[in-house]
């Protein structure tokens, strides 16, 4: 069993041997950029650790401790979570195990199926050591009892759980089909929703937390009758579960190396691999007519190459004449020669939204915009439906006048937020990185496309998406002042100064959008330090600028505030257009 | 066009990647640009194309300097990476059409574009996103939108090891020579020396970041009492024949 692709010493000795051969030629140093190690995802635990932090500041505020029912609350959360992790963790390690990265990159190398396996699998259990952190400082906020069973609770019970996890992953890992994809975030969403729900709807949430496989062990912690010994069943559960993984470990392997073995069938039907499946679906994606047609165009090229050849057939030209009759006789064919996939997309049939943003734009910027949109036409009037739905929702929880109803008129609002307007410059997937000479490079490095065209036509677009959501945004300014018991119209005053706000920052947004491809913000150099210091001044003023907008009183200072954030953030975004159409940037980064 | 190169260093951090690169290319030539991994090669078709801008130097089209935000000279020349740049979820006639967009060009005639993708082997796969295409599928999928727009600068990143079938690369050779017929200038890195011989009209070998020879196809080792151009190339890094 192989679990290490390459010895480390190995590498060690080979690196100081380089080190020597080039300090002795004269060369430069090898010390940094030449061995530097490729960073991970930075945000990749972001999520668990703003999980953990709001369960602390949870725990903190209700005082935990004291309160059985804000425990119990917590640590059913906390099954659901670890239940979306099991769900979510389980999709992940098959995908790395069949057809991941790594898993792609191995298959052109000499290694057993199995020893892939182990080393992925060992790879994998090492990074979900967290799960051991994450639950013992929930445990350890949320503990109750006290003395020698406590302290074996708060050592054993977070492994126990983590072992739990691990085991209904490699249980779970070949069963993908059994579940939908959304599962994972429904029980993270369910988590959050039940730490902020009033305890009376809470607590008919507990009974699903605390049957998941992941919530036993808390159903023992926080059950009266249980709780004095939860802590040596934990102890006593970790050999149990560890053997049990082992085993499901083993069991996993066997499925894993049975299903990747290849099959080959010597018989008349033709050969036939498991690992080939899939690989190229596409390319035998043949029209059916061709098919169809095959045998006849087989009998016209021969009877073609003969004339042409006078009976002497070359493999090649053959191959092509047949190809040829193909490709012109087929559907695509037809398709090709009509020529109508030039033109583009009909806005107009977009929807009403897409429509009117495309009443905004010339012939040049509606191209860019196809352009920046990518493949897919946008759905911004779908979006938008799906806010008018949220801001119902939100208008239906505060019409009782339930203040305990607040926080789902609150998360409503998020959502018709979220989907009417773009919050952060919207999603242009024209601005997404691409790999280019092993590094990374946005798309539309590689075009002709001009930073001031390009972000004025995204500017009008996005300003037509924030106009079409201002009769939500007003009347959920006027339902946050009636839950408030302020005045309606300084609800809507609010309201539209929020709005108001995101257009004149949208301009320092779009910057960002061409920001976020180039290494302006990476590699410090002499060159960047005026851009950094220029960028810290704007931030700090535009979030004084807009934190006056919001919370001064009456119409002058907030109108003021308004339209100085919005010509600082003009400013901005032409320094930046002046900097990086210069190139005064790269357009590489060695990071996504 | 016509291409100046005057000065232009590139640095990442403390690695030069090229150093003083001076060169002139008049219009209707094919350069090929040779040279070691890490010599420079990509680095100067990224300078070129206004990927990357140099740290020192300028590069004139037609005299003009260049930089990224000129976009009516980035609407005269085209850049192929050695993947290229497009959507996954795009199928090749979309990508065709956004380039055409993009390139600012009359709607292209669908026979010339079918007969292209023909040429190319891929009109069946016209209406394939170009995510499940193989490397030279993909390839061909940018070339076919590279001959759709037609650019008088086409800047290529190993084109001949991008995947593309033999038929694929003569037909591309073949048309890129018939492109400097029509005045357009064709810059390519290359590790295949055979086809550099043939297929480039000037050739220009760089190492560790400076331009070391430039010259004609031919010349360049005819007179240097070298028999080709990889006893050439070996010179350069070994000069004493030591290993």
């Amino acid at each position: 069993m192989k679990v290490q692709l390459y010895k480390r010493g190995t590498v060690k000795r080979l690196k100081g041997a380089v080190r020597e051969r080039v300090r002795s030629q004269g060369k430069k140093s090898a010390k940094g950029k030449w061995w530097k190690t490729p960073a991970g995802a930075r945000g990749a635990g972001l999520f668990y650790l703003g999980f953990l932090l709001i369960n602390i500041g949870r725990l903190w505020l209700m005082d935990a401790a004291k309160h059985e029912r804000t425990q119990a609350v917590v640590l059913c959360s906390l099954s659901l979570v670890l239940a979306g992790v099991t769900l979510g963790q389980s999709r992940g390690l098959w995908g790395k195990l069949t057809s991941g990265g790594e898993r792609t990159v191995l298959l052109f190398y000499p290694m057993e199926d199995g020893d892939f396996y182990s080393w992925a699998t060992l790879r994998f259990v090492a990074k979900t050591t967290w799960i051991v952190v994450l639950a013992a400082v929930v445990y350890f906020f949320a503990g109750r009892a006290t003395g020698a069973s406590a302290w074996a609770l708060r050592v054993s019970a977070p492994v126990a759980e983590w072992l739990l996890v691990l085991c209904a992953t490699l249980a779970l890992a070949c069963h993908l089909d059994k579940w939908p994809r959304w599962l994972p975030w429904g029980m993270y969403a369910a988590a959050l929703l039940l730490l902020f729900l009033p305890q009376q709807y809470a607590s008919t949430m507990e009974p699903l937390g605390f049957v998941l496989p992941t919530g036993w062990l808390h159903w023992l912690m926080v059950n009266s009758a249980t709780r004095a010994w939860a802590g040596w069943v934990a102890v006593m559960l970790v050999p149990a579960l560890g053997e049990l993984g082992w085993w499901l470990w083993k069991r996993l392997g066997e499925v894993y190396c049975a299903l990747q073995a290849p099959v080959y069938e010597a018989e008349d039907t033709g050969t036939k691999g498991t690992v080939a499946e899939g690989a190229g679906e596409g390319l035998r994606d043949l029209p059916a007519t061709l098919i169809a047609e095959e045998r006849s165009e087989e009998e016209l090229l021969e009877e073609l190459a003969e004339e042409e050849l006078g009976g002497a057939t070359l493999p090649m030209g053959a191959a092509w004449r047949k190809q040829r009759l193909e490709n012109w006789s087929g559907e695509v064919g037809q398709y090709v020669l009509q020529g109508d996939w030039a033109q583009g997309w009909e806005w107009k049939s977009l929807g009403w939204i897409e429509w009117a943003g495309r009443l905004c734009l010339n012939s040049r910027e509606n191209g860019e915009a196809q352009f920046l949109l990518g493949p897919q036409a946008p759905r911004w009037s779908g979006r938008w439906k799906i806010a008018v739905i949220a801001t119902a929702v939100a208008f239906a929880a505060t019409l009782p006048g339930n203040s305990s109803l607040n926080v789902v008129a609150a998360l409503a609002f998020a959502v018709s937020i979220g989907f009417g307007v773009p919050l952060l410059g919207g999603a242009w997937p024209a601005t997404n990185p691409g790999r280019i000479s092993g590094k990374f490079s946005p798309i539309f490095g590689c075009y002709p496309l001009s930073y001031w065209t390009a972000s004025w036509t995204v500017y009008k677009l996005n300003a037509v998406r924030i106009v079409a959501w201002v009769p939500l945004g007003m009347l959920i300014g006027i339902l946050g002042a009636r839950s408030a018991h302020m005045d309606l119209g300084a609800g809507c005053w609010l309201a539209g100064r929020g709005i108001l706000l995101l257009l004149a920052l949208m301009p320092v947004l779009l910057a960002g959008k061409f920001s976020k491809g180039s290494n302006d913000t990476v590699n410090l150099r002499l060159a960047t330090i005026p851009l950094i210091g220029v960028v810290i001044v704007v931030l700090t003023v535009e979030i004084i600028l807009g934190s006056m907008a919001m919370m001064m009183e009456g119409v002058a200072v907030p109108c003021v505030a308004i339209a100085g954030t919005a010509a600082i953030a003009w400013g901005a975004w032409a320094l930046y257009g002046v900097y990086y159409e210069r190139g005064r940037v790269d357009l590489l980064r060695e990071r996504q | 066009m016509r291409i100046e190169i005057a000065g232009v260093s590139k640095h990442f951090g403390g690695i030069w990647a090229l150093e003083e690169i001076n060169l002139e290319l008049e219009p209707g030539q094919v350069a090929g640009l040779l040279g070691a991994n890490g010599a420079g090669k990509t680095t100067l078709l990224n300078c070129l194309a206004g990927i990357v801008a140099p740290s020192a130097g300028k590069i004139y089209y037609d005299g003009e300097v260049f930089h990224r935000g000129k976009m009516e000279l980035r609407r005269r020349l085209m850049y192929l990476p050695d993947f290229p740049m497009a959507f996954a979820r795009m199928n090749v006639l979309q990508h065709i059409a956004m380039c055409v967009r993009l390139y600012e060009r009359p709607e292209p005639d669908a026979e010339v574009v079918a007969k292209i993708l023909e040429q190319l082997n891929i009109l069946v796969y016209a209406g394939m996103p170009l995510g499940t295409m193989s490397r030279g599928q993909l390839y061909k999928a940018a070339l076919a939108g590279l001959l759709v727009v037609d650019p008088e600068l086409w800047i290529l990143d190993e084109p001949m090891a991008s995947g593309m079938d033999p038929m694929g690369i003569t037909y591309f050779k073949r048309e890129a020579k018939a492109a400097t017929q029509r005045g357009r200038t064709v810059v390519y890195t290359t590790q295949i020396l055979e086809i550099a011989e043939k297929f480039s009209d000037r050739i220009c070998v760089l190492d560790h970041g400076g331009l070391r020879l430039n010259g004609k196809a031919g010349e360049l080792w005819g007179g240097a009492d070298k028999n080709s151009l990889e006893e050439v190339l070996v010179n350069l890094r070994d000069p004493d024949g030591k290993r």
